[in-house]
């Protein structure tokens, strides 16, 4: 089953009351016709089946010859009218259609058969010609069913007037989405999109359109030739559609996107006239009027003032510069706050700018604020132009901080003078040492060395005790800790009595020094113990068999010497002397508390 | 942003082990100043001469000349907010009296012209509350100078050092001793505590201050962000975060809000 027939189908249920009607009512009539008679692919047109004079129970007229499209879209109305008594009903049928393929076709008749009798439309000729490219708007671009254009008002202007720009979007046909908007690039302007207003519908070409427009003020930044960018608009359109077999390929046709983009514009941006450009001008173009406005007419010393600065006409509001302020020494002048209305009529913009500024008399007396200049060039008028407000008169008393604080000194003569201050405390002078920027005494060496010693000598205080402790409680330790202190004294000793008369204290000195080092070592009495002992204890420590070998002749000379010193000679004492030293170094090379 | 950001706290450990490598070449640097191209006190006398001579500008020249050279000082700071605050530029004013102040808060002076610079700050902010620690604290560190404070501390820490040890050496236990010892603990505590607190508020903490006026505070880091209210001139805040060209400041009534980097100057 075709859609065709299937809408056919639904038709005939439709129209026939209708038809019965116009039985009652007189003359059947069907017509046929179309909004376009030449359309290129991708393109849709409108197709109306009117069916007069049948009931409303009367079938829906079938339409023949209409396979060389695509029915996007359908709905039906009736409509009742009476004239003089007589009532007719007409019945419109209307088809959206896009074609399939390029060629020449012939749509209708449309046939509708109403009481027995067949009712004939007559047959539409309409032209399908190749798809036109989709791109920007031009000349022909006007005939498409889409297209962009670009335009500005002022394609000479000067720097900082403005020129509008505006992009409009015309379309003849649905769009399945609504357009996205992306503006052009704007390098050398400062832009400020002032209107977006709602679709409308033109005439192009004879077609009607529905038309977006998106109005931009554009305030060149620099004289010359300047480019404005493509504008874009992307959005999506219905897609040329695929019958399937079953004819629902309409219900799967998701569309196409389409993007337009606008050709870019130059325009040329004429620099600042020269001639009677005030000194030290601002840079403002536009058409501007000034007031200004004090809050008050008398204050009091330090007191402030809010001076309020009106700027209002048309130009670029948002980047207006503050007024500048004449100094004068009767005033501190502070900067306040500043707040700007834009307004954004259809072809400018303009508003009302507003700055504050604060004065705080220095000194009281009739002062007077100074009135605000404000100079700017105006492009309508292509002159200079400089608008001043009045000077604004005000009486400044004596500050009465300064002599009613509550903290008050008498000197007499009912002078008072308070402690609050009428103005800042004056400069320092002395020039006291300077010291790094951003130095910070915690993270200073110098500063963590200090601090580290009372932790250092805290640490050191408790490894004393410790030893003290261990010293006290464990005599092996302490005994062992103190051999070589002891024996190196008893050295010492012995070369004090190194000489042939005092050879036998000379090599008591010496025994002992050697036999009490290995006993303090061992935690042992040194007069129990025996050479035998003594050698068999220091070759299990790892003295090798030379070594043992002088130490036993040095423990046995001694002994000798001890009973029999007759034979010893100088020589012998000094042999003896550094061959004691010798082991004694030995001794204190190997471990002996392990054994 | 003139000046330099406060050296980061390294580990305990890691300043430990610098510092005894470092012991010598401190030592060596005692005494020694920093050789510049042009001498901070001719050009402090300079700002002086300009400044007297109501040359503000000028003055503020020879001043910021100091710091670019590296160098300051509570006179200097003093002096530059003054020649700002004649100049009409109320936010650097009260920035430089704030940085005077953090180096030398015994000073009247500084105290008085940076109470009157704030009188004339445009926006008052509504619902300032206090946190009552802070303030006590705040109270108490805020009468002496960072310096001050860790040398007590540090004086406190020999003198506490010094009573161990001899408790230690000498093993002796008596009452008056332990009272003695347990009081000093607690007044070490308390400086220390004291000294922390000092340079967390006032040299760790990223301070700045409003130096441009009418500045809008926006409610998200971007220029096209809704605007919750304008900032002005002399407003001090805490940056809390940094995101592109904006940061989320933090104003005294803890109301918060994003503002161009440019437009505030860290103390």
């Amino acid at each position: 089953m075709t859609l065709w027939a299937t809408i056919l189908s639904m038709s005939v249920v439709f129209l026939a009351a209708v038809g019965q009607k116009a039985l009652a009512a007189g003359q059947v009539s069907v017509t046929l016709s179309v909004d376009r008679t030449s359309m290129s692919m991708g393109e849709t047109a409108t197709l109306l089946v009117t069916l007069k004079g049948a009931d409303r129970n009367s079938p829906a007229p079938a339409l023949r010859n209409l396979t060389g499209f695509n029915i996007l879209n359908r709905s039906s109305s009736v409509n009742f009218q009476s004239i003089n008594g007589v009532s007719e009903t007409s019945t419109n049928l209307t088809l959206t259609i896009a074609p399939k393929k390029i060629g020449a076709y012939v749509i209708g008749p449309a046939e509708v058969t109403i009481a027995g009798k067949l009712y004939k439309s007559n047959q539409l000729a309409v032209a399908v010609t190749a798809e036109q490219p989709i791109t920007e708007a031009d000349a022909g671009g006007k005939k498409k069913d889409l297209f962009i254009e670009a335009t500005v008002d002022n394609a000479n202007p000067y720097v900082g007037e403005q020129t509008l720009l505006i992009v409009r979007f015309y379309h003849a046909i649905n769009l399945l989405t609504q357009p996205s908007y992306t503006a052009p690039q704007t390098t050398d302007f400062w832009s400020e999109v002032i209107a977006s207003q709602p679709a409308y519908y033109t005439n192009v070409g004879g077609r009607r359109y529905r038309v977006w427009e998106i109005r931009t003020a554009l305030f060149p930044t620099r004289s010359g030739k300047l480019q404005i960018g493509r504008a874009f608009i992307e959005t999506q359109i219905a897609n040329k559609r695929r019958e399937t077999k079953f004819g629902f390929g309409s219900f799967f046709n998701r569309g196409k996107s389409v993007s337009l983009r606008t050709r870019p514009l130059e325009i040329n941006v004429k620099p600042l006239p020269t001639a009677n450009k005030p000194q030290d001008f601002s840079g403002v173009v536009g058409s501007y009027t000034l007031t200004a406005s004090a809050d008050q007419s008398t204050t009091e010393v330090n007191s402030p003032v809010t001076v309020t600065v009106r700027i209002s006409g048309l130009g670029n509001i948002k980047v207006l510069p503050r007024p500048k302020t004449p100094t004068t020494k009767d005033f501190r002048i502070y900067d306040g706050s500043s707040e700007e209305t834009v307004s954004k009529g259809k072809k400018a913009l303009g508003g009302v700018k507003t700055f504050e500024q604060t004065f705080i008399p220095t000194r009281e007396g009739r002062l007077s604020i100074p009135g605000v200049v404000y100079d700017f060039f105006d492009p309508q008028e292509k002159k200079y132009k400089v608008i001043q407000t009045p000077d604004m008169p005000l009486h400044v008393e004596p500050s009465s901080q300064a002599l009613n604080n509550s903290t008050q000194f008498n000197f007499g003569n009912n002078v008072k003078v308070g402690s609050g201050m009428s103005a800042i405390r004056y400069i320092k002078k002395n020039d006291n040492d300077f010291t790094k920027v951003g130095e910070i005494l915690l993270f200073d060496n110098l500063y963590l060395a200090i601090n580290t010693l009372p932790v250092l000598a805290l640490f050191g205080a408790i490894l004393y005790r410790r030893r003290r402790d261990k010293f006290d409680s464990d005599s092996g330790y302490a005994r062992s800790r103190s051999a070589g202190r002891l024996a190196a004294k008893r050295l010492k000793q012995a070369r004090s009595l190194a000489s042939v008369a005092h050879a036998e204290e000379f090599f008591g000195e010496i025994r002992l020094a050697i036999l009490a080092f290995v006993a303090d070592k061992l935690n042992v009495s040194p007069h129990g113990l025996t050479i035998g002992e003594v050698t068999e204890l220091l070759a299990t420590a790892g003295f090798k068999d030379d070594e043992l070998e002088k130490c036993r002749r040095l423990i046995q000379r001694a002994d000798y010497v001890r009973y029999s010193s007759g034979a010893i000679t100088e020589k012998d004492i000094q042999g003896s002397l550094e061959l004691a030293n010798e082991i004694l170094i030995r001794l204190q090379e190997v471990n002996l508390e392990r054994l | 942003m003139n000046v330099s950001k406060p050296p980061k706290c390294q580990t305990l450990i890691g300043r430990l082990a610098l510092v005894c490598g470092f012991l010598v070449a401190s030592l060596n640097l005692i005494g020694t100043s920093v050789v510049a191209q042009e001498n901070p006190r001719e050009l402090f006398a300079q700002g002086n001469l300009q400044y007297d001579s109501s040359h503000y500008i000028e003055a503020i020249a020879a001043y910021n000349q100091i710091i670019f050279l590296g160098q300051e000082s509570p006179e200097l700071y003093h002096n530059l907010g003054n020649a700002y605050f004649e100049s009409g530029d109320l936010g650097h004013a009260i920035l430089n009296y704030l940085r005077a102040e953090r180096l030398d808060p015994y000073d009247d002076d500084i105290a008085d012209n940076l109470a009157f610079a704030r009188g004339f700050v445009s926006l008052q902010l509504e619902g300032v509350e206090l946190n009552p620690a802070i303030e006590f604290f705040d109270g108490v560190a805020g009468g002496a100078s960072l310096n001050f404070w860790a040398w007590l501390t540090t004086g406190v820490m020999f003198l506490l050092v010094c009573l161990l040890i001899y408790r230690i050496i000498t093993r002796q236990r008596t009452i008056a001793l332990q009272a003695g010892t347990v009081a000093i603990i607690i007044v070490f505590v308390a400086l220390a505590s004291l000294t922390t607190f000092k340079y967390r508020h006032e040299f760790a903490a990223d301070r700045a201050v409003v130096t441009l006026p009418d500045i809008p505070v926006t409610d998200r880091p971007s220029r096209d962000a809704a605007v919750e209210f304008r900032a002005a001139a002399g407003l001090e805040v805490v940056i809390r975060e940094r995101s592109g060209d904006f940061v989320l400041a933090l104003f005294a009534n803890k109301r918060q809000g994003w503002v161009l980097q440019n437009a505030l100057e860290r103390l």
